[in-house]
């Protein structure tokens, strides 16, 4: 997770981390999140490629929907009052939150994936009824309601 | 004091005579059985740590508390690490185990009070105690198996208590032992409170006795605080039995006081499975028991009036400290092996016993009577201790019983501490461990299933709250295909097995809610034909225990039952209620039942024909439940 460390918005995150990690299958691996910064304003999740630390450009890269809150998002209870009460803020929070469950879901489903793959697989995917909304990849990398996918091309 | 030339040969001809003792009642009652319930857990623990892969404490222990398993585990898996037949390993370890017990027990006597008194401790232990062979007649390295260390910790503080000059490095020794001894079982904690106030009463350099003692001690407590996962699950510092101490606390009661001294006069005979609960020859070992009773309080009052030797005051305080999980068991009667906590008491009160027989009467007729009236309390033994086992288990039953031993802990997935363990299950066990673990899943999603849909009612008060469901533990909970898809990692061939033990679980009670319904919902074709299959056998067993024979209540809209689930539903019920149980038209209403008759065919077997033997014992307490065919 690319944000700063101490920033509120980071604790969205790491309930959505603990989300997929109490939900996970038996052969689901636990997913591990490492929140920091690279200067750059806005926010973005980065599932590197197995083994691959310091994450690089190889990385599948999913960047929040930073827009207003919908009528239907939906919060999770647990997610902190700080982040709740202004509706802006929660609706960066609710941003945050979906870019980590989509990031999370995808990296605990193939434990040896390449970015292409794992976009290749959220391509394949129903799609899911997350806090912001329904969110499906298979009409393309940029849903209406959840974070926009970014994956590189394979190298030649 | 003896000569120890005289003391060891004492203690090792004795050692041998339990083994044999063991040895005997083995063969003689458990060649088809040879296992106890929790056996076959420990050893697939340690089947996993023979194949290189050292499963987390809360995986290869049998409860999260029973951190002595894992250890048993370990110390088991080198013998099948050299291609011992896995039921020689276990009995050999506990054979050794027992040999310990009653080799340094007779060795403490006859060390304070000569051949004789160590003659009698080992008789009293070996022979008059049915109780400890039974005990030792599986392996599962708890309380019982620690006794062996714990009585020879106790003697060599004792020796420390006698020597002119003992030096730090043997306190050091007991220390590492009363670690190792902790970690195996909690209860050694009274023996490490009774060594560590004796030593520290007996030496004049406390500070560095206590430092000595302890240091040692909290290594293997820091090695095994050190085996807890971290991806493992959460609990707290310190539980028994999966309570906390203020739980446990909470639990005592003063009629658990009068439960006790009813069962007290037979508690050389505990566990012990083969021996009827209304036999006669019961009553032959009460004179022992009362004896042993007798030397402990003896014991007590000559203490209070300060005429009891230094070293029996510390034989006396372990005794008595032993006693007090007694106080916990009386309520955890539902527990079947609560009463296992007698069994500390029995050495030291035999060594007492030995002790005052032959060192407190003089030379001649008094003390020739005493000897033979206590050797004449033993002699029961020569018929009741070669039918003395705890094994009633063959494979398959063990492996069933095994399977309903796994866990599911709330904030780790569901299925894993199964999943991790089924590599190392045989071909012969896999049938009965799917079908133990359907019956834990099975039981489980009928408790848990209804909480989680209103826990998570709780937690959504309004449209504008709630979890992705994609990520939503407590809407998993509520989804069957959850838990019923516990075997689909392992093939459709493990399915079948699998799902005869949900039905069995989720029918134990005779009632299929709404949550049930869905999940019989769920299945299809044969899947659903073997759910019925458990639900008949649930029924069947219902009517063979309790003589219930009130129809399955059904409490959600379900559609009619088709031929193939008819057939299994009445193969289910014949499997456990016999061929003279009810007809199924009579367990299900009218409206489910199917058009056409259904043919009664087997559907396949059930590893353990009585599957709920074990929750009903758990209600009405071992030895309270007739056993075997009608």
């Amino acid at each position: 997770m690319l944000l700063e460390p101490a920033d509120p918005l980071a604790d969205a995150a790491r309930l959505a981390v603990r989300r997929l990690n109490e939900s996970r299958s038996p052969d689901e691996r636990p997913v591990r999140l490492a929140v920091a910064t690279d200067g750059l304003d806005a926010p973005r999740v980065l599932v590197p490629v197995h083994g691959d630390a310091p994450p690089s450009t190889r990385a599948l890269v999913l960047t929040p929907r930073l827009g207003a809150s919908t009528d239907s998002a939906r919060v999770d209870p647990e997610l902190p009052a700080v982040l709740r009460s202004d509706p802006a803020v929660r609706a960066q929070a609710l941003a945050v939150y979906d870019a980590v469950l989509v990031a999370g879901l995808a990296a605990r489903s193939q434990p040896d994936a390449t970015p292409q793959s794992l976009a290749a697989w959220l391509r394949d995917q129903p799609g899911w009824r997350l806090s912001q909304g329904d969110v499906s990849y298979t009409g393309g990398a940029d849903p209406a309601l959840g974070p926009h996918l970014l994956a590189p091309d394979p190298a030649p | 004091m003896t000569p120890w030339r005289t003391t060891l040969g004492t203690s090792v001809a004795l050692a041998a005579g339990a083994v044999a003792v063991l040895g005997l009642a083995l063969a003689r009652d458990g060649s088809g059985t040879p296992f106890g319930p929790g056996e076959l857990d420990v050893l697939l623990a340690a089947r996993s740590m023979a194949a290189g892969v050292v499963p987390p404490l809360w995986v290869g222990a049998v409860h999260p508390d029973a951190t002595g398993t894992w250890l048993g585990a370990l110390v088991l898996s080198p013998l099948l690490r050299l291609g011992l037949p896995d039921v020689v390993a276990l009995k050999l370890l506990a054979g050794l185990h027992f040999a310990l017990l009653v080799g340094c027990s007779a060795g403490m006597a006859t060390r304070r009070a000569g051949v004789a008194a160590g003659a009698l401790a080992g008789a009293i232990l070996a022979l008059g105690a049915p109780a400890l062979v039974a005990a030792h007649s599986k392996y599962l390295a708890t309380t019982v198996e620690v006794l062996g260390l714990q009585i020879g910790l106790l003697w060599a503080t004792l020796e420390l208590l006698a020597a002119k000059r003992a030096s730090l490095v043997a306190v050091a020794a007991i220390g590492a032992g009363l670690g190792v001894a902790l970690v195996y079982s909690l209860h050694s904690a009274v023996l490490a409170g009774v060594v560590g106030l004796a030593l520290l009463w007996a030496r004049r350099d406390r500070w560095r006795t206590a430092l000595a003692l302890c240091l040692p001690a909290l290594l293997p407590l820091a090695w095994f605080a050190g085996l807890r996962d971290a991806t493992g699950p959460s609990r707290g510092p310190l539980s028994v039995k999966t309570l906390s101490p203020g739980q446990l606390l909470g639990l005592l009661d003063p009629t658990d006081l009068a439960t006790l001294l009813t069962r007290a006069p037979f508690a050389l005979l505990s566990d012990t499975e083969h021996i009827p609960p209304d036999a006669w020859v019961r009553l032959l070992h009460v004179p022992l028991a009362i004896s042993l009773g007798a030397a402990l309080l003896g014991a007590t009052a000559l203490a209070t009036a300060r005429r009891l030797p230094r070293h029996d005051v510390v034989v006396l305080a372990y005794g008595l400290g032993t006693a007090a999980p007694l106080l916990i068991a009386g309520d955890l009667l539902g527990y079947p092996a609560a009463y296992r906590y007698f069994l500390p008491l029995l050495p030291p009160a035999a060594v007492l016993l030995a002790t005052a027989v032959t060192r407190g009467l003089r030379r001649g007729p008094p003390r020739t009577l005493a000897v033979s009236a206590v050797v004449a309390m033993t002699a029961p033994g020569l018929w009741t201790t070669p039918r003395s086992t705890a094994t009633e288990l063959s494979r398959p039953m063990a492996s069933y019983v095994a399977g309903q031993h796994r866990l599911g802990f709330a904030r780790a997935p569901l299925h894993t501490h199964f999943l991790m363990l089924t590599p190392f299950v045989r071909d012969d066990e896999l049938s009965g461990w799917l079908q133990g673990y359907g019956v834990h899943l099975g039981r489980e999603f009928t408790r848990q299933a209804p909480i989680a849909a209103q826990e998570a009612r709780d937690q959504r008060p309004d449209p504008g709250t709630g979890v992705p469901e994609i990520v939503d533990r407590l809407a998993q909970k509520t989804r069957p295909s959850t838990w019923a898809g516990g075997a689909d990692w392992l093939g459709a061939a493990a399915r079948r097995d699998l799902l005869l033990g949900v039905g069995l679980g989720i029918a134990e009670d005779g009632v299929l809610d709404a949550f049930d319904c869905d999940l019989v919902g769920v299945t299809a074709g044969r899947d659903r034909a073997a759910v019925w299959q458990g639900v008949g056998a649930a029924l069947g067993e219902r009517w063979f225990w309790t003589g219930n024979a009130s129809p399955l209540r059904v409490r959600a809209p379900m559609a009619p039952l088709d031929a193939s689930s008819m057939g299994a539903l009445a193969a289910g019920l014949s499997s456990t209620g016999g061929r003279s149980a009810p007809s199924v038209a009579q367990w299900v209403d009218a409206d489910l039942l199917g058009p056409a008759a259904a043919p009664m065919v087997p559907q396949g077997r059930l590893a353990h024909p009585h599957p709920f033997t074990y929750a009903d014992v758990g209600v009405l307490g071992r030895g309270e439940v007739p056993m075997g065919p009608r």
